[in-house]
């Protein structure tokens, strides 16, 4: 055993002097596997993090959303559903919702509009997100005007703007109040666009669900968790589009890295056979090329996974960050909690270091299978 | 000690560039003392060395060493026979370079997984002896011809073999580094070693310790020379 390790022990030192001799060519190397490490590493952090950020969210969204559908769209909600649905058992709470949408052609983004009853805002007052201040240029106090649904300018006053930690999900709201939203788009007072329900027992949101199904047919219940598993899958789509395009790259380094290790020099290829010729079997030739293997790419690896985590949570937006967070034109301001996964990292490890390693394989075979005897002949 | 039986070395066999380079070669090697071996250029003096030491197989015929056959050996058993058994030096020295001198006389013992402060202890008294004490960190490209190739002969030495193998070692110095070289030959000879030389040095043939001289001509051997 002893014997085992100081043999490794040999190969290693032996490896990092090899690695030392040919600075240029392995640092070339190790920048171009950290820069994809990185690359990789960023949009996994990323997108977990905006996953983990939407979760975190929609923990305070309600456990059913009921929409009122009509020819299969979404439709206004009339006021006499209310009471419909507080009286299906397991329901403790109804709230009728208003939201929508507004563009403002000024700088050419959607605002999602949102009544805040809580807020007690006045008819003419709003909170916006700090995103839309900062791209209307907005504060406290200034009025921002809209075009209301029969044409009239309606001009509301800014009466706070939403915190920045909350701007994933806030970047683009405008929040205001019942009267507001109606003289806004002209809506009559017995409609609402959807209605947010308690339940009592969470675990029986499904049930609910169908109840409501079969009480108001051409209803469309919506749970929590379906609203996750939409989040879910609009990251993973685009967390997918980028990993084809990473996907490519990664291939495009096997190959280099296949290429690095086939076009060995004559000079190692001297070595090889001059390390042969003193003694070293074809094995210990191969343990010292997957010594070198495991120590470019493990540097790699640590230094481009770092380098990205910093990059994710406390370096701000990454270049690709807008394909990651949405169409939007108000791109959020926003700090991820920091974290590490360890599935995630095993994940990216055998995405990016068993491709190096299997890449150089075959060709360090060929080159330790040298006939000991060439050192003498040459 | 090494017994050769009808042995024949043909590189790049059934291919049009085919070079029978040794022909039926029948040979009883003794231990102990300096074995020459001369000839002209291509007269296989290299290729036989090759195959005493282990580097290459014949392509027919037998070799044994001390009554065990080398030449079926698989690569495994054959590199711990060679790493045991011979030591090599070749024409060229080839040192690894990049190396200190230190390091390059430890890597043939590498492999074998020897504590590291035994070994380099090993290597400080070889290069001891053979002047080279203060030159253990430098790098071996910094290294005069007869620095090298005395870091050649404490590498070959490293693994105490019994066995040297001497590929022309005095084809790149000039005369008095050869004496110099041919000196610590006969000096590790005269301790009880095998020594092996190919060689068309007349310089060599003055070692003392030479106990014969075997001449190769075209592959074959033409002459067998007891001192």
């Amino acid at each position: 055993m002893r014997s085992f390790l100081e043999r490794q022990r040999y190969l290693l030192d032996y490896t990092v002097a090899a690695l030392l001799r040919r600075k240029a060519r392995n640092l070339g190397l190790l920048l171009v596997y950290t820069l994809l490490v990185f690359l990789l590493a960023t949009v996994i952090l990323f997108s977990q993090g905006l996953r983990r950020e939407a979760a975190i969210l929609l923990q305070d969204a309600p456990e059913v959303v009921v929409q009122r559908l009509v020819a299969g769209r979404h439709d206004l909600l009339p006021v006499a559903w209310l009471d419909t649905l507080r009286h299906i058992r397991g329901v403790s709470a109804v709230q009728g919702r208003l939201w929508g949408y507004y563009y403002d052609p000024a700088v050419q983004a959607n605002y999602t509009l949102i009544v805040a009853p809580e807020r007690q805002l006045a008819a003419n007052e709003i909170i916006v997100g700090s995103a839309l201040a900062r791209i209307r240029q907005l504060d406290r106090g200034d009025y921002l005007g809209l075009r209301a649904a029969d044409g009239q300018a309606l001009p509301l006053k800014i009466s706070g703007v939403l915190e920045s930690a909350s701007e994933l999900l806030s970047a683009d709201l405008l929040l205001l109040s019942e009267a507001g939203y109606r003289a806004l788009f002209t809506l009559p007072p017995a409609v609402y666009t959807d209605a947010a329900l308690t339940v009592r027992n969470p675990r029986e949101a499904r049930t609910v669900a169908e109840k409501i199904a079969l009480a108001l047919p051409d209803s469309r219940p919506i749970l929590r968790a379906e609203m996750l598993r939409t989040y879910e899958a609009v990251f993973s789509w685009r967390e997918g589009l980028l990993f084809v395009i990473l996907s490519v790259l990664l291939l495009a380094f096997a190959i280099l890295a296949w290429n690095q290790a086939a076009g060995l020099s004559a000079e190692e290829k001297r070595e090889i056979g001059i390390l042969k010729a003193i003694g070293w079997e074809t094995s210990d030739i191969l343990r010292m090329k997957l010594w070198e293997g495991v120590l470019l790419s493990l540097t790699a690896f640590l230094t481009g996974y770092t380098l990205a985590w910093f990059q994710v949570f406390y370096g701000g937006t990454t270049w690709f960050a807008p394909v990651l967070k949405g169409w939007a034109v108000l791109y959020p301001t926003f700090r991820l909690t920091p974290a590490v996964n360890l599935e995630q990292l095993l994940v990216l490890l055998a995405t990016t270091v068993a491709p190096y390693l299997a890449a150089t394989l075959i060709p360090i075979w060929r080159a330790a299978t040298t006939d000991p005897d060439a050192v003498m002949r040459g | 000690m090494i017994e050769l039986t009808e042995v024949s070395k043909i590189f790049h066999q059934h291919q049009p560039n085919e070079c029978q380079a040794l022909r039926g070669i029948d040979l009883s090697l003794e231990s102990g003392g300096i074995t020459v071996f001369q000839g002209p250029s291509g007269s296989g003096k290299t290729t036989l060395l090759t195959l005493l030491g282990g580097l290459a197989r014949p392509s027919s015929g037998r070799i044994t060493l001390n009554g065990r056959l080398l030449s079926n050996l698989p690569e495994r058993f054959l590199t711990a026979v060679r790493r045991h058994t011979f030591g090599f030096v070749f024409q060229q020295f080839h040192l690894i370079r990049g190396l200190s001198v230190l390091e390059n006389v430890m890597l043939p013992a590498y492999p074998l997984g020897r504590p590291h402060r035994e070994l380099t202890a090993a290597a400080h008294v070889l290069l001891e002896r053979f002047g080279l004490g203060a030159k253990a960190a430098s790098r071996v490209e910094w290294l005069s011809g007869g620095e090298a190739q005395r870091t050649a002969l404490a590498r070959a030495l490293i693994n105490d073999p019994a066995v040297l193998i001497a590929d022309e070692p005095t084809a790149n110095l000039d005369s008095a580094l050869s004496r110099e070289v041919l000196q610590l030959l006969g000096e590790l000879a005269a301790q009880g070693r095998t020594i092996f030389i190919s060689s068309h040095d007349p310089l060599v043939l003055e070692t003392a310790l030479v106990r014969r001289v075997l001449t190769l001509r075209d592959g074959q051997l033409a002459g067998d020379q007891h001192c």
